[in-house]
């Protein structure tokens, strides 16, 4: 074991330096690196270490934002407030965070998810979507336990994408977001996470279910 | 419990909302009409008052889901009492109590964004549900060595969408009371800046430390201390008073002398802020005012009007006793608050100074009476009809062109407001005449 982890301190390290070396570029340039060479040479990242650790910059740029939902996920979570927390809370606070957090790299996110679109899933966005979604699964099965989110059999296996459009529209609307301290995202994040919980709570299933019982006999019988 | 508000989000959303009111408005309306022509005379009257009452639900069910520049609109109306029908007045005189809160992290991070630091970072122990709502902001209750504080948390991107808010609202809110838009231009503007002041809690902050110093010495009256270092432009944070809201005790046992007390504390206190300071406290529904110990505690100071000098001697000369019985004198007041204008003619002139007169005689009565028996209910009732008869006025409705100093808006509101709160706490008040108005001892 002594010896697995004395092996992963260069690599965690490297990795380490590579993705500060990645946030200070693109919130000084709010772009990307020319090429992987010409980052490592900046970054002062021996080229071939560098490489081998990302060996295209759209895998750097996936590791920075994979690590930045990452490094939000655990910050909230160390918080002494977190285990009280409601689902519907737990959600709210990661948005908040992750928009405080990402406000130093805005012009770049601007750029990048702007290029990509609300509904775009490139390759540098791959393990970000995974990444948030191990954190929102986390979220939904407090709300099932906690009674706040219906467990809806193999409907209930699209919540995680749908939480992930919510999280896309949410980055989408901040890009537009023109208000003073981008007090308009907060509400927007208030407003369509309370929504999204209004639609998954238990009695608003029921009350459809109840509805499509009563229409379609009704219509059979037309 | 679902703790989150289900504010319209878009500029779209929130216009739909309000078309969406003005819809059912004008569905009452159809409805109305088609039962009117079925019904024999004496039913119609019932069905119009059953109109007033749809219709008044629809909107301010309306407003009360969109916070922000609607529910404050609703507010001053519902005290403006010679605007609106009663039962708008009903529905909406429960704006008062009604906003839903801000979910906790949404206050965490307003926190986050206004101090760098959580509530439980600045203080020991922090509320996470709200204490009573506002129609702006929320009130929680912190503590922090051993001391109550309330601290007022702005929704947010709230002073953002007032304006739209205001802009939507304005051609419903005509149909609805059957204004002409350029006739309450002025006014609509005087509403938009006195509520787009509110939304800036740094000024409330300057405000409130300001008028609390000022009115210190009125005996009866009280404010809480308020703290710059825990405020900033969307929190404020103030003294936690443990009192009854004004309306609780207005309606429960307390005894005559109590009433009296406070009822004095009220009076003196708007006396002195309007005649000596030129600058008062707007906003007097009763979730404003808290009586504890005997004491009238006085909160939120987000709606205030400062008066010129110019426009408080044209506005309280109104209050000269020789006025109503010297035609050239009445006349010259009215056509400084431009409540007159130039090209009315004759009957329009007579027909306006007539009802000027009738209004005057009523409003200012306790002010030349010397004492007012607020308890009594003829008065308020002789009010309100004046209202209802004036607002059904054909010949006044046809007047064309603004009338009415701008200002008076919020002069009406604080006057009618007060009177209301008076007249619900049936205090008996002692009165006087601002000093300048006083006839000379010889």
């Amino acid at each position: 074991m002594a010896e697995d982890v004395n092996d992963a301190k260069p690599d965690a390290a490297l990795r380490e330096k590579a993705l500060g070396a990645f946030g200070a570029h693109v919130k000084e340039r709010g772009a990307r690196p020319e090429s992987i060479a010409q980052f490592c040479r900046d970054g002062e990242i021996p080229e071939s270490a560098g490489q081998t650790a990302f060996p295209t910059l759209d895998a750097l740029e996936s590791a920075f934002w994979s690590e930045l939902v990452e490094r939000v996920a655990d910050a909230i979570a160390a918080g002494a407030e977190w285990p009280t927390f409601t689902a519907r809370q737990q959600l709210l606070t990661f948005l908040f965070t992750f928009f405080e957090e990402a406000l130093p790299y805005r012009a770049f996110l601007d750029s990048r998810f702007g290029e990509s679109g609300a509904l775009g899933r490139p390759e540098w966005l791959e393990s970000f979507e995974a990444r948030y979604e191990d954190f929102v699964a986390g979220v939904i099965a407090q709300g099932e336990a906690g009674g706040e989110i219906a467990d809806r059999g193999c409907f209930a296996r699209l919540y995680p994408v749908s939480f992930y459009q919510l999280f896309r529209a949410t980055i989408d609307f901040h890009r537009k977001d023109e208000s003073a301290k981008f007090e308009r995202t907060d509400a927007y994040i208030e407003k369509t996470v309370n929504l999204a919980f209004e639609l998954l709570r238990p009695n608003a299933f029921h009350a459809a279910l109840d509805l499509l019982r009563f229409i379609l006999p009704a219509r059979g019988q037309a | 419990m679902n703790e989150q508000d289900s504010i319209k989000s878009t500029r779209l959303g929130r216009t739909a909302a309000l078309a969406g009111a003005g819809a059912k408005v004008g569905l009452n309306y159809l409805k109305y009409y088609g039962r009117r022509a079925l019904a024999t005379k004496s039913g119609a009257a019932a069905l119009e008052a059953e109109l007033h009452e749809a219709n008044a639900a629809e909107v301010y069910q309306t407003f009360s889901q969109l916070k922000g520049g609607p529910l404050k609109l609703a507010q001053i109306l519902s005290i403006d009492k010679n605007i609106l029908p009663a039962a708008y007045l009903k529905q909406f005189a429960q704006a008062q109590y009604s906003a839903p809160p801000l979910s906790y992290p949404l206050v965490v991070r307003t926190f986050q964004r206004e101090f760098r630091k959580t509530p439980t970072e600045l203080f020991e122990t922090f509320g996470r549900q709200a204490a009573s709502g506002a129609s702006i902001g929320q009130v929680h209750r912190a503590a922090r060595g051993g001391h109550q504080f309330a601290v007022k948390v702005q929704y947010p991107g709230v002073a953002e969408s007032l304006k739209n808010d205001l802009r939507v609202i304005k051609p419903i809110a005509l149909r609805v009371l059957g204004l002409r838009e350029r006739d309450v231009a002025e006014y609509f503007a005087e509403v938009q800046t006195r509520l787009l002041e509110e939304t800036d809690y740094a000024l409330e902050l300057e405000r409130s430390m300001k008028l609390g110093r000022a009115c210190a010495h009125l005996a009866g009256v009280r404010f809480p201390i308020y703290y710059p270092d825990l405020s900033s432009a969307r929190i404020l944070t103030m003294d936690w008073i443990d009192g009854v809201p004004l309306d609780r005790f207005a309606d429960g046992p307390a005894d005559q002398a109590a009433r009296d007390r406070i009822g004095q504390a009220l009076w003196d206190f708007y006396a002195y802020q309007i005649h000596t300071l030129h600058l008062f406290h707007a906003d007097p529904h009763p979730g404003n005012f808290l009586v504890c110990d005997g004491d009238l505690w006085v909160l939120d100071f987000g709606c205030t009007k400062a008066l010129s000098d110019e426009v408080y001697f044209k506005q309280f000369r109104l209050l000269d006793p020789t006025l109503v019985d010297d035609p050239a004198k009445i006349e010259q007041a009215m056509l400084d608050l431009r409540l007159l204008l130039p090209q009315d003619d004759v009957a329009a002139r007579r027909r306006l100074t007539e009802i000027f007169r009738e209004s005057l005689e009523l409003l200012a009565r306790p002010f030349r009476a010397g004492s007012q028996d607020f308890g009594d209910p003829e008065f308020m009732a002789a009010i309100f009809r004046m209202g209802q008869a004036n607002s059904q006025d054909e010949q006044l409705r046809r007047l064309r062109g603004p009338r009415g100093s701008p200002h008076a808006v919020y002069v009406n509101r604080a006057f009618f407001g007060l009177y209301s709160l008076l007249s619900r706490l049936r205090a008996r008040v002692q009165t006087s005449l601002p000093e300048w108005l006083c006839p000379a001892v010889v």
